[in-house]
């Protein structure tokens, strides 16, 4: 996992900073203070906070066992083979290529077609930390017991777990946390939380079918069904809640050693709320291009923020930043001066 | 009368049951009259699980069982008693 470097006025600042670029929350925050922001003794000379910053890993274990271990438990050979190859500059291919296929099994088709492309260029665009808050939850839904899809993507031989981290470039864990333990590791906590939510909306009197997509080192648990706005909350707080829950169980229950990053949504809230911010910061952004005005956004939380900077980003003649602290962080979108 | 938020105390029981190492020392005592308090005891070992860091956990635990009690017609507070 890349480590990033921000700075700011005080240490706050430069966390909050931090939590922007890598589009997390602040418990998911691992830093290193690097430098403390200092004044020279006459309080001329004013010397920035500097910190060192990662999205925590939350695998504390080595697992290089796990390498060595099928992975395909289920779904039969979704994710076979391809130890020959994280040949890690070939993975951009177009979709549809198949011409590698002869290179080596024949079941690493199916890999790399789970790679969210879109994301993957966004968060390059944006020249952001792994994005961890912006899975494209919309691309390659994998149900439980259904074989994965196969989209004919790959174009090289390789394995996509790994291929796609060095695609991303940034979301490269520790060498010890194999792609194929990140698989398995992630299966077992789809079980675990979809029993979880399952028991839980059923205890709430809600009736929701609950579905799991496991998407590179993504676990994404969907509860889905009709009047579930009880289970989502205002403004998606009781999401948010269900959501640390579950992190916590699988914490437990993994002993610590839980691989990947879990995204718990209800009805379709998380994937409807990036949709409308995505909407919502195009034009805002067009707005601020118009009359050349720079806007400041609501309050949001980092996770929101990022899906702003990284929207924003894309849109040439202006920028992001964010201000303010906490609670009151917002996004400021301005026309990029010539 | 004493207030009633069954839903609410079901999701409650269902969480901290889920959450904790020893489940059988559960124990919640439902007070209060127009809004329902309960009171979550568990086992000494536990309390860090349900609380979590900067209450984080707790917070959660409370999010929940108030949107439960969204059918139960009440409002209710949770307690997490040392």
């Amino acid at each position: 996992m890349e480590w990033i470097e921000t700075t700011g006025a005080t240490v706050d600042d430069a966390k909050e900073r931090a939590l922007d670029r890598l589009g997390v929350a602040e418990d998911e925050l691992e830093y290193e203070i690097l430098a403390e922001a200092s004044r020279s003794m006459l309080g001329l000379k004013k010397t920035d906070a500097r910190l060192r910053a990662r999205v925590r890993p939350r695998q504390s274990l080595p697992r290089v066992e796990r390498r060595d271990r099928d992975r395909n438990r289920r779904g039969g050979g979704s994710r076979g083979g391809g130890r020959n190859g994280r040949n890690k500059g070939n993975s951009r291919g177009e979709g549809g290529k198949q011409e590698s296929t002869g290179r080596g099994n024949r079941r690493k088709q199916d890999d790399g077609s789970q790679r969210p492309r879109k994301d993957a260029d966004r968060s390059e665009k944006s020249g952001n930390g792994p994005n961890r808050g912006s899975g494209d939850r919309s691309s390659r839904r994998r149900r439980r017991g259904e074989s994965p899809e196969t989209v004919g993507d790959v174009g090289s031989g390789v394995e996509s777990t790994g291929d796609d981290r060095a695609d991303r470039g940034r979301n490269d864990r520790s060498p010890a946390s194999a792609p194929k333990g990140v698989q398995m590791e992630l299966e077992t906590q789809s079980e675990i939380v979809e029993e979880f939510v399952a028991g839980l909306l059923d205890e709430m009197g809600l009736d929701a079918r609950v579905v799991s997509t496991i998407q590179e080192d993504r676990l994404s648990v969907e509860a889905q069904g009709l009047n579930l706005g009880l289970a989502i909350g205002h403004r998606g707080e009781t999401v948010r809640a269900i959501t640390e829950i579950a992190r916590t169980i699988v914490q437990r229950r993994s002993e610590g050693a839980a691989v990947g990053f879990l995204s718990v949504d209800v009805g379709g809230y998380r994937e409807r709320r990036r949709t409308f911010l995505e909407e919502f910061a195009r034009n805002q952004a067009e707005a601020v291009l118009g009359d050349g005005r720079a806007r400041a956004l609501e309050a949001m939380g980092s996770a929101d923020r990022k899906v702003i900077h990284d929207t924003v980003s894309e849109i040439d003649g202006v920028e992001t930043e964010s201000e303010g602290s906490d609670r009151d962080r917002r996004v400021v979108i301005r026309p990029v001066a010539d | 009368m004493s207030a009633e938020a069954p839903t609410a105390e079901g999701v409650l029981a269902f969480l901290i049951r889920t959450i904790v190492e020893e489940p059988d020392a559960v124990h919640i005592e439902t007070s209060g009259d127009d809004r329902c308090k309960f009171s979550v005891t568990v086992a000494d070992g536990d309390m860090g699980r349900v609380i979590g860091k900067r209450g984080r956990v707790a917070n959660a635990i409370r999010t929940i069982v108030r949107a439960a009690a969204i059918s139960d017609e009440t409002e209710i507070d949770v307690d997490f008693v040392d």
